[in-house]
């Protein structure tokens, strides 16, 4: 009935929606219009460089760093729905510059979704994702994304830009839970996605992945998970530089979508060795 | 370089320092002065500062032409809001739209951006927009080639529900060490207080900014009435 | 004045000379063909609530619908034509969402509702396209707090504390000017509005009842109202209506009484009247039957005495006649007997005088 805002078309590039979904010529047009996404319909025009008018016909160069970055994401599936965690730290380079950037979100009562790389990226990407809630909000039929749905439109989503050589510098791990099912899946930044029981995203995948394939069962208690979580955690603390004891844990289940307070986890420097580790090792550095 | 003109041919940059902190009921902004293409200080007076409306102010860093621009399309649009709204933006608008045209255009442009304000509804608030275009709202933030040098002093000093005397004072000595120890900043301290009650600018000489470790006071002329 | 057949009538893009647009006014009376659509701002928010005609008894509960999200913190109910509604609820979610990705923040109330009004404007402008035949009725709950736009298909737009468009527009319009608004939560306000909904519905045939609502019970977003509440509602409403039949029921029984005795009395009053009037003329015929007897007994009086005297005189004229006849007599005698002698039989006289005396008798004896 009502067609979709051209910002997702715009996103998710031609050809990915269907037709219908834009039954009319003004649509159509509309849809072409140059930030048309950004075009308020009354009042001033928004102000957007076509970098292909700006390139003056030449290949387009995309030089692109991440600026302010998040570190990993670990998801873990459980008895009762999925268990998502981070830290809050937005980082610029090394400088750890904004510690109470929330890197986990909640897309609606079924899923909740949480990334690492570039924020300002992700942010663009909640409010895709808000957009699409808002919809279904809007309809007021009942229905709205599973956690399967957002999964999918989020490799759509990442995997078209890259191939516009212009990536969303990310990597997501989507929780949810529907069906009596837990779900749990990722997506990088050029498209790469899979599901699992357990996930996580870049140096998550080498410090807490290991941990996680000797812990994890399906069948977890949710106090057996969030003490698996929080070692996790805690490991990618010791061992990701970009990093700060300051994480939330977002909870998946039938009841909904929680995300915890920020809060801090008890580490351990009391080894003997630690004090004076040359010790029993003279010369040593 | 070889001594010559080289680096008047460089990009007008503002390497700066330039911060922003809310205390109980407003905003406090501060900025050095100092714009160099290069080595060499292109304005040693230059104003970083800039109001997109009556209450919202923006602190530029980056490439002075890139933030200038910006700013000027987020004053013209938020002219616009401000008549369809029938009242002052929202601090908060005014950060969406600046971010909006960072992000859209962050392979283009140079600048990280403070925008910060009153308005009725939230009142005094501190937005950061660093250099990809993300958005975070902030109790306080620094930002420029100075910023690093003083990430430390800040932690220390800032705390929540100061007066606006002691945010003042918060924001002129953490601006001076970071021009202490940062080439590119220097010059004067401009601060910006945005509360209900209004704008108050003030304006802190070059002769008179508190000196740090290592420094030496400018000796003081007796004060002369310029024309 | 009509604009029928005199060619003003056509398109939008021509005035009557009387600076009518008459296409404007067509759609207006689309809406106002429609069911009922009202909305309320209560202290703490906004209640919509539409009254559907059941266009087929197959007709889906809860479809047809007639409120609509539009953003999470506004929505809209029409009225009129349902097609041109959807068009318009598309154009308003389309604003809210452009706004919000544009400015960060929801589309406040007063925005949205001069774009939609400035978008139903556009169509009373232009040769080639008509008007929506939809009134539409914004409620939003933002910074600003809870508000109630009206947008009308000419393309004005107001903020109203409460109103109603459609059939039973005026009487709804009554019943929510005697509402205590600025008192009243939202709670309260859908049974309100259910009773007006009930009773400016004037068909015998059914309806089915729409309400929506954004309040804090709501958490600040535009949904329909919950089932449980809106069911409650409406019974409140069907049993506020049986209420107000019986107590005029009641009223029609009292007035019925109240004739009776009225009429009983009367029947009483008329029938004394009767009476007296009847004893009045009884009285009179008496007297005047009296008088005639006298009168009666006067006249056989006279005529006794004028018989008297006529008898008399007849006695007289008698002797006379038979004074006069004595020497007729004798001469007949003698021609009798002369007769006798030749057979001829005489006229008995003395039978016929008797005969005649008891006659006069008769008469004069029905005197008593």
């Amino acid at each position: 009935m009502l067609h979709r805002p051209p910002s997702h078309s715009a996103a998710i590039g031609p050809g990915a929606v269907p037709c219908l979904a834009l039954p009319t010529p003004a649509a159509l047009e509309q849809r072409q219009q140059l930030g048309a996404a950004q075009a308020p319909s009354c009042g001033a025009e928004a102000f957007t460089v076509d970098p292909a008018a700006l390139a003056g016909g030449q290949p387009r160069k995309h030089t692109q760093y991440p600026y302010v970055t998040g570190t990993s994401v670990l998801g873990i599936t459980y008895k009762d729905g999925v268990l998502l965690a981070s830290d809050t730290l937005g980082a610029y380079g090394s400088t750890k510059r904004y510690k109470s950037f929330e890197r986990l979100r909640k897309v609606n009562d079924v899923c909740a979704v949480g990334a690492s790389g570039e924020l300002s990226d992700f942010q663009y990407i909640m409010r895709l994702l808000e957009e699409l809630s808002d919809d279904d909000f809007c309809m007021d039929d009942g229905h709205h994304l599973k956690p399967h749905e957002v999964h999918s439109y989020l490799c759509r989503v990442l995997y078209n830009r890259r191939n516009k050589f212009d990536p969303l510098w990310n990597s997501i791990v989507v929780g949810g839970f529907y069906g009596g099912k837990p779900f749990l899946g990722t997506v990088g930044m050029i498209g790469t996605n899979y599901t699992d029981e357990h996930v996580a995203t870049g140096f998550g995948n080498h410090l807490a992945r290991p941990l996680m394939r000797e812990k994890h069962r399906p069948d977890m208690s949710e106090e057996e998970a969030t003490a698996l979580m929080h070692e996790c955690l805690k490991v990618c603390y010791y061992r990701d530089k970009n990093s700060i004891n300051k994480f939330q844990l977002a909870k998946v289940t039938a009841e909904g979508v929680t995300i915890s307070e920020p809060f801090a986890l008890e580490t351990d420097w009391n080894y003997k060795l630690f004090a004076n580790p040359a010790a029993n090792a003279p010369g040593t550095w | 370089m070889d001594g010559g003109l080289h680096d008047l041919q460089q990009a007008v940059s503002m390497g700066t320092t330039i911060m922003a902190a809310s205390f109980d009921g407003g905003v406090v902004m501060g900025a050095d002065s100092r714009t160099s293409t290069g080595s060499y200080v292109a304005n040693r007076v230059t104003d970083k500062i800039t109001p997109l409306t009556d209450s919202i102010y923006i602190c530029r860093s980056g490439s002075a032409a890139d933030t200038q621009n910006l700013s000027r399309y987020v004053q013209w649009f938020l002219e616009q809001h401000g008549m369809e709204l029938g009242e002052e933006p929202a601090v908060s608008t005014a950060a969406k739209l600046a971010q909006e045209m960072a992000y859209q255009n962050k392979n283009f442009l140079q600048a990280g951006l403070i925008v910060a304000g009153w308005d009725r509804h939230d009142g005094g608030s501190v937005y950061a927009i660093p250099l990809g275009g993300t958005l975070v709202k902030v109790p306080f933030t620094i930002g420029g080639s100075g910023s690093a040098y003083i990430y430390g002093l800040c932690d220390k000093l800032w705390r929540p529900n100061m007066t606006e005397e002691e945010c003042h004072a918060f924001v002129v000595k953490a601006v001076s060490h970071a021009m202490a120890r940062d080439g590119s900043s220097g010059g004067c301290i401009r601060t910006v207080v945005i509360s209900k009650d209004g704008v108050k600018r003030s304006f802190l000489p070059g002769d008179r900014v508190p000196v740090a470790f290592g420094e030496l006071p400018a000796p003081q002329r007796q004060p002369q009435v310029q024309a | 004045m009509s604009g029928i057949g005199s060619g003003y009538d056509l398109s939008t893009s021509t005035f009557s000379p009387d600076g009518r647009v008459f296409q404007t006014d067509y759609a207006q009376k689309a809406v106002d063909n429609s069911g009922t659509v009202i909305g309320i701002r209560c202290k703490d928010g906004v209640v919509l609530g539409a009254e559907k005609q059941l266009i087929s008894k197959m007709l889906e509960s809860n479809s047809n619908r007639r409120t609509f999200p539009v953003d999470r913190h506004a929505g809209v109910a029409c009225a009129g034509l349902a097609a041109d509604g959807r068009a318009i609820v598309s154009r308003a979610m389309a604003e809210a969402n452009n706004y919000k990705s544009f400015y960060g923040d929801p589309i406040p109330g007063h925005v949205l509702a001069e774009r939609l009004a400035t978008y139903t404007h556009l169509f009373n402008m232009y040769w080639s396209v008509r008007p929506f035949g939809v009134s539409t009725l914004l409620a939003s709950y933002g910074k600003e707090g809870p508000h109630l736009y009206l947008v009308e298909p000419s393309g004005t737009m107001h903020r109203y504390f409460g109103t109603a468009v459609g059939k039973g527009r005026q009487g709804a319009k009554n019943e929510i000017e005697k509402l205590k608004l600025e008192e009243m939560s939202c709670r309260e306000g859908i049974t309100a509005v259910a009773k007006i909904l009930h009773q400016v519905h004037d068909e015998e045939k059914g309806f089915e009842m729409e309400l929506a609502w954004i309040c804090e019970d709501s958490g600040r977003q535009f949904q329909r109202v919950p089932q449980q509440l809106a069911e409650e509602a409406e019974a409140a409403a069907k049993a506020a209506r049986l209420e107000n039949q019986e107590q005029a029921l009641g009223k029609l029984d009292t007035s019925l009484a109240e004739l009776r005795q009225e009429l009983a009395a009367a029947a009483a009053e008329l029938r004394q009247e009767l009476a007296e009037q009847r004893k009045e003329l009884r009285q009179e015929l008496a007297e005047q039957s009296k008088e005639l007897a006298e009168q009666r007994k006067e006249l056989c009086q006279e005529l006794a005495e004028q018989r008297k005297e006529l008898l008399a005189a007849v006695a007289a004229s008698e002797a006379r006649v038979a004074a006069a006849q004595k020497p007729l007599v004798d001469l007949v005698t003698a021609a009798m007997s002369a007769l006798a002698d030749s057979n001829i039989q005489p006229l008995p006289h003395a039978a016929r005088q008797e005969q005649e005396e008891a006659e006069a008798e008769a008469c004069s004896g029905s005197d008593s």
